[in-house]
């Protein structure tokens, strides 16, 4: 896809509830014993949703960014706290920023990136200065299903703007693969989402990141070596690494990003929250090869290359794995209660 | 409460807008009309800072039915960065942190909501630094 303006990142940040449950309590209810394939889940509070999630990094990423105008809000989730009212309207409010665009977009865990594309896309070609993509979601699986171990919460946001010298990296490149694939859905008015098994990963998961990311591969005419860090959307701690190696790229490049193992899948934020992990680690010339995934399903990559400024706008902001380390354990019981699995 | 005075009322609720006194300076939140300190009717909308110190707390166990799951309710005496003092909602507690001086930062939360169908009223609430907590 290619844009008029050069498109850039001026901020970012990411945020990840203070509370975790244990793959192993979560097991203990259902199974008697055993654990999930992450250690533990971050779990939103019983105040937090996608909108108090999406304020947080908002203004998180717009303090990095030195407060530009925003002209537009767009909320990649699944979790929506109104089916019908755009969480965009509400955080035009809360942030001060009423001459925007704001809508709400789903594609599952990539509908973040999403936002990422269509904020691209508005800056390329001029329609605005600025904007907000966000990721953000408070994701649940259905008691007892084994999604339940995974499904997480957590938000991301970038403000993207023009590559004019001031964004601390420049997203060079993009592109997305999509396709009728029933691995998973939700329909509406239902609480919990459905999956077919078998789906998730071999035609899902796997033939979509590789069919986005080769295409990128071959556009760029880059290989996997001109890249210093890799992103792989992470349903579990396991897959990112697997996809990675089977296109050639190594543990070392995933690794910064991956947090699945101690947060599980935060959804539309998955993939933005690897981003910000790894650009909390990057170095001016790096280059970052991101792809994620959302069931459906589809793929957006892109190429990103970090600039000089991050050096000065990541000053005083705490790494969010640092931060990750500062959290409170609940057991089944408070998590069935916050997260609205007892049903009056 | 009322969907209409939220609405009204909004951005005290989640941007801290109190007011301050253009004749003496005074800072008010919640926002007044006329300056307790000097009389004067000159006043202009005024975002309250963010940060503050939690000077002290009390723990409902058994708050007003709207509250809900959110029980227990700790209710916080924050005095802000500008001298002005709030109580508060606290979020994400751990009562061992909640210590005299602990310094505090403004989030946003659901305060509550009208049923399934009905609005959600986000406000501020306010958060021990995780920096802190850490310490
Ligand atoms: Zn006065």
């Amino acid at each position: 896809m290619k844009s008029i303006n050069p498109i850039g990142i001026h901020g970012y940040a990411a945020y990840v509830p203070s509370f975790r449950i244990r793959t192993s309590e979560i097991a203990r209810v259902w199974k008697g014993g055993g654990a999930g394939p992450n250690e533990s889940k971050a779990v939103a509070c019983f105040d937090e949703d996608v909108v108090t999630m999406s304020v947080e990094v908002a203004r998180e990423a717009l303090g990095m960014a030195g407060g530009p105008p925003i002209g537009a809000i767009y909320v990649g989730t699944e979790s929506k706290p109104y089916a019908v009212k755009s969480t965009g309207s509400i955080l035009s409010d809360m942030l001060g920023f009423n001459r925007s665009l704001g809508a709400d977009l789903e594609f599952a865990c990539k509908a973040g990136t999403e936002a990422m594309q269509v904020v691209s896309g508005l800056v390329g070609s001029g329609m605005i200065d600025y904007g907000l993509a966000i990721g953000a979601d408070t994701a649940q699986g259905a008691p007892g299903d084994e999604l339940e171990h995974t499904a997480a919460s957590g938000a991301a946001a970038l403000v993207i703007g023009r590559a004019d010298g001031n964004d601390i990296a420049e997203i060079k490149y993009s592109t997305s693969y999509i396709s009728d694939t029933p691995d998973f859905w939700r329909r509406q008015t239902q609480h919990f989402p459905s999956h077919l098994g078998r789906f998730t990963g071999e035609p899902a998961y796997f033939d979509h990141t590789i069919q986005s990311s080769k295409r990128a591969l071959s556009d760029t005419g880059t290989t996997p070596k001109d890249y210093r860090f890799a992103i792989f959307h992470q349903p579990n701690p396991r897959f990112p690494f697997d996809v990675g190696k089977r296109l050639g790229f190594s543990q070392e490049q995933i690794m910064p990003g991956a947090v699945n193992n101690l947060i599980g899948n935060t959804y539309a934020a998955g993939a933005m929250m690897a981003l910000s992990c790894t650009l909390d680690e990057a170095n001016p010339g790096d280059r970052i090869f991101m792809t994620s995934f959302g069931s459906g399903a589809g793929s957006d990559t892109f190429v990103i290359e970090v600039k000089d400024r991050i050096l000065k706008r990541r000053l005083g902001s705490v790494r969010l794995k640092e931060r990750m380390k500062k959290f409170m354990l609940i057991d089944y019981g408070i998590y069935a209660k916050w997260r609205g699995k007892i049903r009056e | 409460m009322i969907p209409i005075s939220y609405w009204r009322n909004r951005r005290s609720y989640t941007a801290l807008m109190g007011s301050r006194c253009r004749a003496c300076g005074a800072e008010y939140f919640p926002p007044v009309r006329v300056c307790r300190k000097c009389k004067s009717r000159d006043i202009e909308p005024r975002e309250m800072p963010r940060k503050g110190t939690l000077i002290t707390y009390t723990k409902l166990t058994e708050p007003a039915e709207e509250f809900g799951k959110q029980t227990p309710v700790y209710l916080g005496l924050i005095e802000l960065s500008n001298g002005v003092k709030l109580v508060s909602t606290l979020a994400d507690v751990s009562e061992s942190e909640l210590n005299e001086g602990a310094p505090v930062s403004m989030v946003i939360r659901r305060w509550t909501e009208e049923g399934p169908t009905g609005i959600i009223y986000y406000g501020y609430k306010f958060k021990v630094d995780a920096a802190y907590s850490m310490s």
